[in-house]
């Protein structure tokens, strides 16, 4: 079994100091854990204004090691599609991530009709990232609230892209359940199931196993707290199997 | 070792917030768990009244895992006399204020003298919210305030403030408040920024456990830092100790 980390940033963070976000840092908490591969973006690139900058930062950092690069581009900036088609050529990137929080468009955005068409072209799966900071938490600037409804939305505009959701909360996950459950192209990650006691619990008796992705949002949040969410929930063996580690190699295969 | 200071019964769901301490305690090993009960923001007496009987009827119920703080509205006018029946008669050890009042407020001081009187902590509820922040919830600085008018108070500022980076330097200069890191929102540094600005020897383990967050949070949070094992052992019980050792 392959533990696998769908949701890792490494780079910078505006609003604070990060104390652990090299990549000797992402390795060490990983390998202390057991996991093996592990799928990053930049935080530097929400905030540059050429996100190719911090792109070309990231890949050099990866480079050689068995992390996957996924590339953040804020879809309202123009050349879009020239933008991911060099990310693919470039960095060989394993797929897309969106902030439209930080971006400040919405999911129904004539831009992501654009963006579907490229996803489709390279078979790039797409993060659409709901949050990284809790809201009472932020600093100098407030991201637009990404809302379910706009989420479960995009899911009809994006039917031939596989669409991860990340930093949802657990109950922002069981409102869209039917969507998830129904959708064989929409999945979850986990960094954001942080309560109440036995959300993880909660949350794989409204979702299916299958659909549940592990993501820590390290070096951003606790990766250990997002850990012990599975590992020592009160479920399946197998549920923890496919969430650590079979439903990620599932997504990510070509 | 660990000692849970920071948990809560909530009224409405009071018996499945028991099981669920009963079910973390039994599961990660924890020793003891401080438990206050809570539901309105702005209580009157006999919520108050009903709230701290709730709390003492489970140290009652599992007299070896758990102890009380009694929970106090500092509006109400019998805040003195009901302290004194909650610690002497109920052996409850340390006190609870939550949003009725800043704990500034000089409505706060005889509280917190009796508190002194008692040598028993008190339990502040501090979080800075860039949206929603209650009329009355308070921040360092008010912790800040509280704790250099009465310097020999022990003063418990819970959640770190929640935003730890903007509600810490307020309290550095006071050796006399200690902060715990529950409901911290589980970002990744926290603790160290913790232990840089104060010392391991002024944090907590708390997880405001069984809603709001899961206790894995805090728990996750206090595994992955780096600390030494003695600084580690002190965060997750010498520390909680220390400040209610009166009980």
């Amino acid at each position: 079994m392959v533990k696998t980390d769908v949701n890792c940033f490494l780079g910078n963070w505006p609003f604070r100091r990060l104390r652990h976000n090299t990549l000797h840092d992402l390795q060490a908490v990983h390998a202390k854990n057991g996991f093996s591969l592990g799928y990053v973006a930049s935080l530097s690139s929400i905030f540059n204004n050429d996100p190719i900058e911090s792109e070309e930062e990231l890949y050099d950092i990866l480079k050689g090691s068995s992390y996957r690069q996924i590339y953040t581009v804020n879809p309202t900036l123009p050349a879009l599609s020239r933008n991911i088609a060099e990310g693919v050529e470039r960095f060989n990137i394993a797929g897309v991530r969106i902030y439209p929080g930080y971006h400040q468009f919405k999911l129904d955005d004539p831009c992501m009709r654009e963006l579907r068409a490229v996803l489709k072209k390279y078979n790039l799966p797409l993060y659409i990232t709901a949050k990284i900071e809790d809201e009472r938490l932020n600093y100098m600037i407030t991201p637009r609230t990404v809302s379910c409804e706009e989420m479960m939305a995009l899911t009809e505009l994006m039917q031939d892209v596989k669409i991860l959701f990340t930093g949802v909360m657990t109950y922002e996950a069981v409102q869209m359940k039917e969507v998830i459950n129904s959708s064989p192209n929409v999945f979850v990650e986990t960094s954001y199931f942080k309560g109440p006691t036995g959300c993880m619990e909660y949350a794989l008796s409204e979702l299916s196993a299958d659909k549940l992705l592990f993501g820590s949002a390290y070096a951003y949040l606790c990766f250990k707290s997002a850990l012990l969410q599975i590992e020592t929930a009160s479920i399946q063996e197998e549920q923890k199997r496919k969430v650590l580690a079979e439903n990620a190699a599932r997504f990510f295969v070509k | 070792m660990i000692i849970d200071m920071h948990t809560h019964l909530w009224e409405t769901d009071a018996e499945k917030c028991k099981t669920q301490i009963r079910n973390v305690c039994s599961q990660f090993n924890v020793s003891k768990v401080m438990v206050s009960s809570l539901n309105n923001l702005y209580p009157d007496e006999d919520e108050i009244d009903r709230l701290n009987r709730l709390t003492y009827g489970f140290m009652k119920e599992e007299p070896g895992l758990v102890r009380g703080y009694c929970y106090l509205n500092p509006r109400h006018g019998n805040s003195i006399p009901y302290l004194r029946r909650a610690i002497e008669d109920w052996g409850m050890s340390g006190i609870k204020l939550w949003v009725a009042t800043f704990c500034d407020d000089p409505l706060v001081n005889p509280i917190i003298e009796q508190a002194i009187e008692y040598k028993i902590p008190v339990l502040i509820h501090t979080f800075h919210k860039a949206v929603g922040q209650l009329e009355f919830e308070s921040l360092g600085q008010n912790a800040a305030n509280l704790a250099h008018r009465y310097p020999e108070s022990k003063l418990i500022m819970a959640h770190i403030g929640a935003n730890c980076l903007r509600e810490l330097r307020p309290v550095i200069d006071c050796p006399n408040v200690s902060v715990d890191f529950s409901g911290s929102i589980s970002r990744c540094d926290d603790v160290e920024y913790a232990k840089k600005l104060l010392g391991s020897h002024r944090i907590v383990f708390g997880s405001d456990m069984p809603s709001g967050l899961s206790f894995l949070v805090s728990y996750g949070q206090i595994l992955e830092a780096e600390l030494t094992d003695e600084e580690r052992d002190d965060i997750l019980y010498k520390n909680t100790l220390k400040l209610f050792e009166r009980s």
